[in-house]
């Protein structure tokens, strides 16, 4: 009697597994780079049907080396049906027309939107964890993620700072940046006029308000623009010469996913400086008085 | 005579006036007093940058470029005894547009920074020269606009073209610089690389005064009162590509300055094309510095393209004279 009770109690559990099993989505296809970025952190790797070819790039994302063996796609629909998805991501920049396709043809289609806010892209992890069926990584994610932003024992004192990049871009207040600037205890100058989001940072505002630090973008292309070229104006120069720099890879924080916590890192590190000599001239002054 | 001279000077103080309160207006919070004292005396290095190193290039290139394409725009109109006749309209602006973006954009301006104002003229040479001869038996304003047309939709098909072809990604977006024109952030190197060429350019135009009295009476009178015409030809040619060619290449393309300038100057002048030479050239720099104004205060957050300003009023103006000239011809 015992016997039959655990043998069907096994099969039950058995059937049980098998059935969530079944639930999770085999065949996942990702036409954003940035969900790319999310799936290969959280999927298993052969739940992965494709991801976009820029994903793939080691210039454009530091999980290239996640998804060496899996195939690309440039987020057409054709190449995307051919996979035969169960569930796709797609982002901002995937037309209306290829998702509604998609729908039509009864694929679940999930849409992540670049993150606006530092909690927004927080959400986004556990919303990925939860459709590949692995809650328990995306909280282990943000669990690293959230250990990366905490304070510590940095030195106290507000150093003023600018993303500065070609064509004179910068992040204003309210955006996912701003947030990562502010975990590191930097005070985005940016903020202080009513830009908001991705927008022009006028040189000569620049040069006046003299941030502390610069943070730029490391990325350098041989074929020239007007946009990197601006940066060699004269008086950009004597400023870069006299000011203390940081280069943010874009890998770090261009998509919003867990990676921010390392441009977390890379600016308080290159703060660190500034607010030493800040401190010690306080206590030279008072030594002095 | 003397009284013509004084006008004369008297408008060269209007365009300093004009350039000087140019350089009040920027995003940095200076004072006019801050402006004087950084232009004409000693001030803190904060200020020194931003008034000499971004104010005054800035309208320096405004003047320059703005005279550059008044003047071009008042010889052309002499040498084609058109009144449509302007770098912008008949494509002068967009063949040097394209000749400055592929030296830019190949990379030949990296090492060779003179190459760029030279690429620009060249791409303005091949223009005029073709307009000429497009147009050299009797200009009618339809083959004069067709012409001009064809030659602008050929050079902006090639400037987009060749941005798209940049590895650089950010090249496809400059396209709204050279179509669209502006004088952002540009620092003396740029006033270098043009001045030179434009001082020819004008030195030939405005020497072309008197030739172009005489032309506007008909070629064969002019050829009785001793013009040279071919000289008078290559003058101008030359003088509007050296001039064009290295406007565009450090500013972009501002459109229709060298149309409506002349038109308001003529009712004042007479059809006297010599007068007219100095006078659009004077009447563009300030028309091209105040336009900048006009950028630098509008609410825009992203400053808004020179070329937009030149033409929001110069369009309607070309529809107005368009109208005019078809009642006359009726």
């Amino acid at each position: 009697m015992n016997r039959i009770i655990a043998v069907s109690l096994f099969l039950l559990v058995l059937n049980a597994i098998s059935g969530i099993a079944a639930a999770l989505p085999q065949r996942i296809v990702s036409m954003n780079q940035c969900a790319d970025e999310l799936l290969l952190n959280l999927a298993d790797i052969d739940q992965i049907r494709s991801v976009t070819h820029y994903v793939k790039d080691p210039q454009a994302s530091w999980d290239a080396p996640l998804a060496v063996n899996i195939p690309g796609n440039y987020g057409r629909i054709e190449e995307v049906i051919g996979y035969d998805p169960d569930l796709v991501f797609v982002g901002d920049f995937n037309s209306r027309s290829t998702v509604n396709i998609l729908r039509n043809l009864g694929v679940e289609v999930v849409e992540l939107r670049h993150p606006r806010r530092l909690e927004q892209a927080i959400a986004q992890i556990l919303e990925v964890a939860a459709k590949v069926g692995h809650p328990g990584r995306g909280e282990r994610l943000i669990a690293e993620l959230r250990e990366q932003l905490k304070p510590g024992n940095q030195p106290v004192g507000e150093v003023s700072a600018v993303v500065y990049q070609p064509n004179g871009f910068t992040t204003g207040k309210e955006t996912i940046i701003d947030d990562v600037l502010q975990a590191a205890g930097l005070n985005n100058i940016a903020s202080e006029w009513d830009t908001t989001a991705y927008s022009y940072f006028p040189m000569e505002r620049l040069l006046w308000r003299r941030p502390q630090l610069l943070i730029l973008d490391p990325q350098s292309h041989d074929a020239p623009s007007m946009a990197h070229q601006m940066l060699e104006h004269p008086a950009l120069i004597d400023f870069f010469g006299q000011t203390r720099t940081v280069s943010v890879p874009p890998q770090a924080w261009a998509c919003g996913t867990h990676h921010v916590g390392r441009a977390v890192t890379l600016l308080r590190q290159a703060a660190a400086p500034i607010r030493q000599a800040a401190t010690l001239s306080k206590q030279a002054a008072a030594l002095v008085r | 005579m003397t009284a013509r001279l004084l006008t004369s000077v008297c408008g060269l103080l209007v365009l300093l006036l004009v350039a000087l309160v140019s350089m009040l207006f920027g995003q940095a919070p200076l004072t006019v007093a801050d402006v004087w004292t950084a232009i004409f005396a000693q001030a803190s290095p904060v200020h020194e940058t931003i008034v000499n190193q971004l104010r005054l290039p800035r309208m320096l290139i405004g003047v320059l470029v703005g005279g550059s394409l008044g003047l071009a725009g008042a010889a052309m109109q002499g040498l084609l005894r058109n009144p449509l006749a302007e770098p912008g309209v008949v494509g002068v602006s967009g063949c040097a547009g394209l000749g400055a973006v592929l030296v830019f954009y190949s990379g030949l301006a990296v090492s060779v920074p003179l190459l760029l104002p030279l690429g620009g003229m060249l791409g303005a040479l091949i223009a005029v020269v073709l307009l000429y001869v497009l147009t050299a038996r009797g200009s009618t304003i339809q083959t004069l606009i067709l012409a001009g047309v064809a030659i602008n939709a050929f050079a902006g098909a090639m400037t987009s073209l060749a941005l798209n072809l940049s590895d650089n990604p950010f090249a496809a977006y400059e396209v709204v610089f050279w179509l669209m024109g502006s004088l952002a952030d540009r620092s003396m190197d740029h006033v270098w690389l043009c001045l030179g060429p434009m001082l020819v350019g004008w030195a030939l135009m405005l020497s072309a005064g008197r030739g172009l009295d005489g032309l506007s009476l008909g070629e064969v009178t002019a050829t009785s009162l001793g013009v040279n015409l071919p000289r008078l030809r290559l003058q101008v040619i030359l003088g509007t590509a050296l001039a064009v060619g290295a406007a565009v290449a450090v500013s972009g393309m501002i459109g229709f300055v060298g149309l409506v300038v002349p038109h308001i100057l003529r009712p004042w002048l007479g059809h006297e094309p010599s007068r007219l030479l100095y006078w659009s050239t004077l009447g563009g720099a300030a028309l091209v510095v105040v336009a900048d104004i006009i950028v630098r205060l509008a609410p825009t957050g992203i400053e808004l393209k020179l070329g937009v300003v030149t033409a929001l009023f110069g369009a309607p103006f070309f529809l107005l004279i368009l109208r005019r000239m078809r009642r006359e011809t009726l």
